[in-house]
């Protein structure tokens, strides 16, 4: 019987192996995802680039050059401002301008009251951050100009600033990390369904449509055989397309400048150990899937139609864990794909997940292959799917 | 030999196999006859173990293809109507694949292998992969696969369906061969001619049931008639078509 089996996936793998287009296209997936993520990581680098650095435009910056110098400290690009500086806002050119009128010279000198102009659009809300940035300075600013006044005349500072709020910062940037990062498992197991799809349908569905397995039960192989020979195929091919995709998204994740989102990534062996651990269960248990969904089909195009539906499975369970991350309950470790995708998110960020949990998320995911696999069976078994 | 008794084969309410009893015989190339949808597809696939009888039972050298169906496959060869072969195999490993399945060994593989190519012809196209292929090339294939691991009894439907002159020839040569050596042949054909030349006896069925039983001889003088089409279009179809 072992034999038998051997000898199917033998033939099964140079099969596929011939067939050249598949498994250019199978294989061009991970690195598609590959860039797919860099490109979105990037961007999420960028608008939080965008929205932390800010450029301001100074009339006048003469009049107050300790004031500008400050801002420049504080990481503001100050720029000259145009001649009219309302009308710029306005057509939305510029997003400040800061007016400094030459009067605010000699009230600094004379430590007089002086007034700034910041122009701005209080109906663009997505400035609105900025501009409390910037008043913030000049705040700042202004209070220790005010202190070092009240000093003058003998007065401590502290007088004059009965409060003072400080802020405490809980966002761990493991967690960030994770969070940027939870979109990586649900490549992964993408990657996995979509890059065997093919190889799948041909075993299955493929079959039936050459009309080939007629001649190939007529062999004293059992059913059991033929589908653990063809379910070994897939299996071997989805995990070979799975750690390549798990290996460019890792080389990814190292290589984007990820610390500008304060993020440390760091994988340790044993995370990655862990990782393939949950995910070689996951690939066993995705294969016997697939292949049972398209031995339905009649035609390799119809199975294609089925499988596409298929790839969508994951997504579900992944786009649930981006929209909820943090803490899960155990229950949630038990939903089929969702259990590994939650683990794989806290691999991702650098935490291991408990030993229950993966025992869990391990045993079902075989459990569950076997179970599909027997199914897939059944199927073989029926005289319509032979000669249907 | 095979021993069919009271085979019956039903799907839904049609009657596709009625009740047929049969010897097949070592040594004889038997020829099953009939128009399409007689039943003789149907027939064939329950001696193969692919289909369920609905009843009756099916012998092969004393093994019941019924109840064991995987013991009868070791001992039979099969064609069947519709051999779909791997486009992306060579025919020499398209061959193979199954000798390996019924576990020969690779010696004895090789050999059987390298016999039935030079048999059949096949040099030319033993290292070509098989998509591409013309129908005679593909039947060649199915053919050698069917019979590489010598089996005792052997089941052709329609073997020699669009083959030209020179394969046909071959074909029917490897039939006498294996007759020679003793095995039990069934064959199915719409080519009357191809009978006549091939077979030492002819089963007809027609709806089912068993119509004539027979060498060619008997069968075409049981019937009135001077050749096996006559006798045939007479038997399967009734008087009225054979005057026509």
């Amino acid at each position: 019987m072992f034999k038998q089996f051997w000898v199917i996936f033998n033939k099964e793998i140079r099969d596929a192996v011939r067939d050249h287009k598949a498994l250019m296209s199978a294989f061009f997936l991970p690195v598609l995802m590959a860039v797919m993520t860099s490109a979105g990581v990037l961007l999420i680098i960028k608008s939080i680039d965008d929205a932390e650095h800010i450029t301001l435009p100074v009339a006048g910056a003469e009049y107050a050059q300790p004031l500008v110098q400050w801002l420049e400290e504080q990481g503001v690009t100050v720029t000259l401002a145009p001649e009219d500086p309302v009308a710029a806002v306005n057509d939305q050119s510029l997003d400040f301008v800061l007016i400094i009128p030459e009067q605010v010279s000699e009230d600094i000198r004379s430590a007089e009251p002086s007034t700034l102009w910041l122009v701005m659009d209080t109906s663009r809300q997505d400035l609105m951050s900025q501009a409390r940035t910037i008043k913030a300075y000049i705040r700042q600013w202004s209070s220790q100009v005010g202190g070092l006044r009240l000093l003058a005349q003998g007065i401590s500072p502290q007088v004059a600033m009965p409060v003072v709020v400080h802020e405490v910062n809980v966002a761990d940037s493991q967690k960030l990390a994770s969070r940027v990062l939870g979109g990586m498992p649900l490549v992964v197991l993408m990657a996995m369904f979509a890059g065997s799809i093919g190889l799948a349908a041909d075993l299955t569905a493929g079959e039936r449509e050459r009309r080939s397995f007629e001649p190939l039960l007529i062999n004293p192989v059992p059913r059991n055989v033929v589908i653990y020979g063809k379910w070994a195929t897939t299996m071997l091919f989805a995990l070979v397309i799975t750690v390549i995709t798990l290996a460019l998204q890792l080389l990814v994740a190292r290589l984007l400048p990820l610390s500008e989102l304060g993020i440390r990534f760091d994988l340790g062996v044993m995370e990655i150990l862990v990782m393939l651990l949950i995910i070689v269960p996951v690939v066993f248990m995705g294969s016997a899937i697939q292949l049972f969904v398209a031995i339905f089909a009649r035609s390799f195009k119809d199975a294609q139609t089925y499988m596409s539906l298929l790839v969508i499975v994951p997504m579900i369970p992944g786009v649930y864990v981006l929209m909820n991350p943090g803490d899960y309950e155990m229950w949630q470790v038990a939903v089929p794909l969702l259990g590994p995708q939650l683990l794989l998110v806290d691999l991702f960020g650098g935490e291991l997940p408990s030993i229950e949990a993966s025992v869990l998320v391990i045993t079902e995911s075989i459990v569950l292959g076997l179970f599909v696999s027997r199914l897939t069976e059944w199927k073989l078994r029926r005289e319509t799917t032979i000669y249907g | 030999m095979i021993k069919i008794s009271n085979l019956h084969k039903q799907f839904g309410s049609l009657c596709a196999v009625n009740k047929i009893n049969l010897n097949i015989n070592d040594g004889q190339i038997t020829g099953l006859l009939g128009p399409n949808g007689a039943g003789k597809t149907s027939t064939l696939r329950m001696l193969y173990g692919l289909m369920k009888p609905t009843g009756g039972e099916i012998l092969v050298n004393g093994v019941s293809a019924v109840s064991d169906p995987q013991l009868v496959q070791k001992l039979m060869g099969v064609l069947p109507d519709d051999g779909g072969i791997y486009e992306r195999l060579t025919a020499r490993e398209n061959i193979e694949y199954f000798g390996r399945l019924h576990g020969l060994s690779e010696a004895c593989l090789n050999a059987n292998t390298d016999e039935l190519i030079e048999l059949l012809d096949m040099h030319s196209i033993e290292h070509r992969r098989s998509a591409g292929f013309s129908l005679g090339e593909r039947t060649k294939v199915a053919l050698a696969r069917a019979i590489v691991h010598q089996p005792k009894h052997i089941l052709l439907d329609e073997p020699t369906n669009g083959l030209d002159v020179m394969t046909t020839r071959a074909v029917r040569q490897l039939l006498h061969r294996l007759r020679a050596q003793g095995r039990c042949i069934l064959f199915t054909s719409h080519l009357m001619h191809e009978v006549e030349n091939l077979c030492d006896r002819v089963v007809i069925i027609g709806r089912g049931s068993i119509i004539a039983d027979g060498p060619v001889s008997d069968v075409v003088a049981e019937a009135g008639v001077s050749t096996m089409e006559e006798a045939f279009v007479k038997l399967a179809y009734g008087e009225g078509v054979a005057n026509v």
